[in-house]
């Protein structure tokens, strides 16, 4: 007699929200045809199976390899009381303080962009006030002491009519780095703006929309040609010298083929400093797909991201592009020198390649606690690039290796993915460490990005959140693994 | 390459066939079994939609797991038909005999259309090879555009010492090992790129450990029958001391090497 078997290899269960009411269910984490799937159900909804990573080792290797004791925010600001992720403010559940806190200033912007999680826009004429601004940022610092890193955005937060007078206001306070996440609108039109920026560097970064060189793709992203603007930016902060990120969003069969010449083009900068990759969340505003956003066909997730880099990018290895700690499933992170030669990666040299040239004995970085330590040290996030020209210097004396030359922050690139999660990927396990958040106008709630975009935002906290605070649970409809699946994600089979 | 190669090509696929040699080794004959070739697969980016090819896939093993665990379609060939029949059947039993196909081929003259593979895997068989320089021509022929190879093999930086230069040495295949920057210059001549090489020497200690423990068993239950068959290996345990030694001191040690057709 034949043993029936499972079709798939069962890894975990955990809680994820129904795609369609955002209601929490229940879920298995499987392994079938070299994916991970999530299969949850629904009691009103049914069954769905969701694309989680096209690569197994990878998505192993984030979860049981890159663990760090979570660090926590100085005192949570709301209770635990309905459960994650209906409790967001910090709760006393969170994994993780924040890495990087986003302080939005206005909800206006130069742009009406077809893909924007914040549903920002022109229309939207609410700039906050300086004192409501002046209380987030005091939230910040209340609940992290000293923020490593202080995003202001928005909207367009270069459109705010105080928006030096916000950085001011930052800089009083014991603020690490602020990023300014902007369109470069402004950098590239305003004669002199860049320089009354480049007044707050050191410490100050541009965080700089940079999705494509392509116009039809910065069409259907920014409903805009953007490319002219890209170029004067880049102008003005090369001149100026303002360290800079450049953020490419990533939408499925548009850009996904583009990010190997991003990176080329960004070693070749001065000012630039790396590329941050996100593939499109699935919150705010998509529009401008085909018969709408469909999350079967266009969702796109981390290892998809990092294996496409890995292609169109050869001068890294897999070894190179890795998880980072803080985060592990949902940040992936590369760091080089960048030379006048190109790239050299970093942080794949504890691998043999390195042991090779010495003649020691084998070792692999997780195994050498030493090693380990410094890798940790380098990969928080709240490490911002001007703070990590040490832990770099301290990793390559501990291989023993000087660096090829004067080892300075001009040389240091980084590469990293950003996947926020979306309804369609949530995972409770996982949300609990996301370490990218969202101070509330409020100015009392530090919010997770991921769930402030599903459940937090505007109308959405008394629209849809309270109602799903207030639902009794209907009961299961049967079992997980015997219901007939809704897929989600492009590999489904 | 010379008379004395080709011997040892053909001794080596002989003996690789004898059951002793499955008892001592493993299912999987090379160092570093399933778990090396996941860190190959994982090094060549084998993903699942990857058409991958494994030149001298033995009886299958590392086809199945890359099947199995990364999704990919993958084609097995090698010099034996008993392999590569083996193989079919272990597929089909396994349940991935629509994801994988394995046919009887030698690797310097394989019978695939220019630009057919994603992937190439070669593993601990490409210094078996008589002409390696053909086999990586013929790799780079069968691979499309930014394919990827993946290589796992012994490095050999030091002569073999006489101490090793015995049937088991042989089997170890350290004999026609090249230097670890030997495989990056082979690497280079055929038109590859982006080349690195990671050492993985924990595959020998393990691989070391396995033999002396299977060693031992067979002594101490009287298991083996065909006598004759230990007396062509000599006595292992020297061998054994020698190649550890040999390992410790740089003068050899496994390693992997992956590269990208240019």
């Amino acid at each position: 007699m034949t043993v029936k078997q499972r079709p798939y290899q069962y890894y975990d269960s955990t809680i994820p929200i129904c795609s369609t009411c955002l209601q929490r269910v229940d879920a298995k984490i499987v392994f079938q045809d070299g994916c991970v799937w999530m299969l949850k159900r629904c009691p009103a909804h049914g069954a769905e199976r969701v694309l989680m990573a096209d690569d197994i080792a990878y998505y192993k290797l984030a979860r049981e390899t890159f663990i760090k004791t979570p660090e926590q925010v100085i005192a949570p600001n709301t209770p635990a009381r309905y459960g994650c992720p209906y409790d967001c403010g910090i709760c006393p559940d969170h994994e993780q303080h924040g890495c990087t806190l986003l302080i939005e200033v206005t909800d206006n912007c130069n742009l009406r962009c077809p893909t924007c999680y914040a549903g920002s826009g022109p229309e939207r004429q609410t700039h906050r006030s300086l004192e409501q601004i002046e209380r987030m940022l005091d939230r910040a610092v209340a609940n992290e002491g000293e923020p490593s890193i202080i995003q202001i955005s928005g909207g367009e937060p270069t459109v705010h009519p105080q928006f030096f007078e916000i950085l001011k206001l930052a800089r009083q306070r014991p603020i690490g780095h602020l990023l300014v996440n902007t369109n470069g609108i402004r950098i590239a039109n305003e004669p002199g703006f860049a320089e009354r920026l480049a007044e707050f560097a050191p410490g100050l970064e541009v965080y700089l929309q940079f999705d494509s060189f392509r116009p039809e793709v910065l069409k259907a992203l920014r409903a805009s040609d953007l490319r002219n603007t890209h170029t004067r930016a880049i102008e003005r902060l090369n001149e100026t010298g303002i360290h800079t990120t450049l953020v490419a969003t990533i939408r499925r069969g548009l850009n996904d083929d583009e990010m190997g010449a991003l990176i080329d083009y960004a070693t070749q900068q001065p000012c630039v400093r790396g590329v941050t990759f996100q593939p499109v969340q699935a919150a705010g505003r998509l529009e401008g797909y085909e018969s709408g956003y469909d999350r079967n066909r266009d969702r796109l997730t981390l290892t998809e991201i990092r294996r496409k880099i890995l292609e169109q990018c050869p001068v890294f290895a897999p070894e190179d592009l890795i998880p980072v700690p803080c985060h592990p499933d949902h940040l992936a992170m590369a760091y080089a020198l960048k030379l006048d030669s190109g790239l050299v990666p970093l942080t794949g040299l504890v691998d043999p390649e390195f042991l090779i040239d010495s003649g020691r004995a084998t070792i692999t970085y997780e195994a050498e606690p030493a090693v380990r330590e410094h890798f940790l040290n380098l990969f928080s996030t709240h490490h911002s690039v001007d703070s990590q020209t040490d832990a770099m210097s301290e990793f390559l004396d501990k291989l023993e290796r000087s660096p090829p030359q004067q080892l300075g922050y001009q040389n240091i690139f980084r590469v990293l993915i950003v996947e926020f999660i979306d309804a369609q990927g949530f995972d409770l396990r996982s949300i609990r460490k996301t370490c990218v958040h969202i101070v509330h106008p409020d100015g009392e709630r530090v919010i997770p990005f991921d769930t402030y975009n599903l459940l937090y935002r505007d109308d959405l906290e008394s629209q849809v959140l309270e109602p799903l605070r207030k639902r009794e649970f209907a009961p299961l409809s049967g079992p997980i693994s015997l219901a007939r699946y809704r897929n989600s994600g492009s590999n489904s089979t | 390459m010379s008379a004395a190669s080709q011997n040892l090509t053909s001794c080596c696929a002989g003996l690789y066939e004898l059951p002793i040699v499955e008892y001592l080794l493993g299912q999987s004959f090379h160092p570093g079994g399933t778990k090396l070739t996941r860190q190959l697969a994982t090094a060549t980016l084998i993903s699942p939609n990857s058409q991958v090819l494994d030149v001298a896939c033995g009886n299958g093993t590392s086809a199945q797991v890359i099947a199995a665990d990364f999704g990919a379609s993958v084609t097995g060939c090698d010099y034996s038909a008993a392999n590569t029949e083996r193989a079919t059947l272990a597929s089909r039993a396994a349940g991935l005999d629509q994801k994988t196909h394995f046919i009887r081929a030698n690797a310097e003259q394989l019978p695939f259309a220019a630009e057919s593979f994603d992937i190439a895997h070669c593993e601990c068989s490409l210094c078996l090879f008589e002409n390696m320089e053909s086999a990586l021509q013929q790799l780079h022929r069968v691979l499309k555009p930014g394919g990827r190879i993946g290589i796992s093999d012994f490095y050999l930086n030091e002569p073999v010492p006489a101490s090793l230069d015995g049937l088991l040495g042989r089997v170890l295949c350290v004999a026609g090992a090249l230097s670890a920057d030997g495989y990056r210059q082979a690497l280079t001549n055929a038109a590859f790129a982006y080349i690195r090489i990671r050492i993985v020497n924990w595959t020998l200690a393990d691989m070391i450990l396995r033999v002396r423990q299977r060693l031992e068993l067979l002594a101490t239950t009287n298991a083996l029958t065909d006598t004759a068959l230990l007396t062509d290996f000599g006595d292992p345990a020297p061998v054994l001391d020698a190649l550890e030694k040999f390992i410790a001191s740089g003068g050899a040690g496994y390693l992997i090497a992956t590269a990208r057709r240019s």
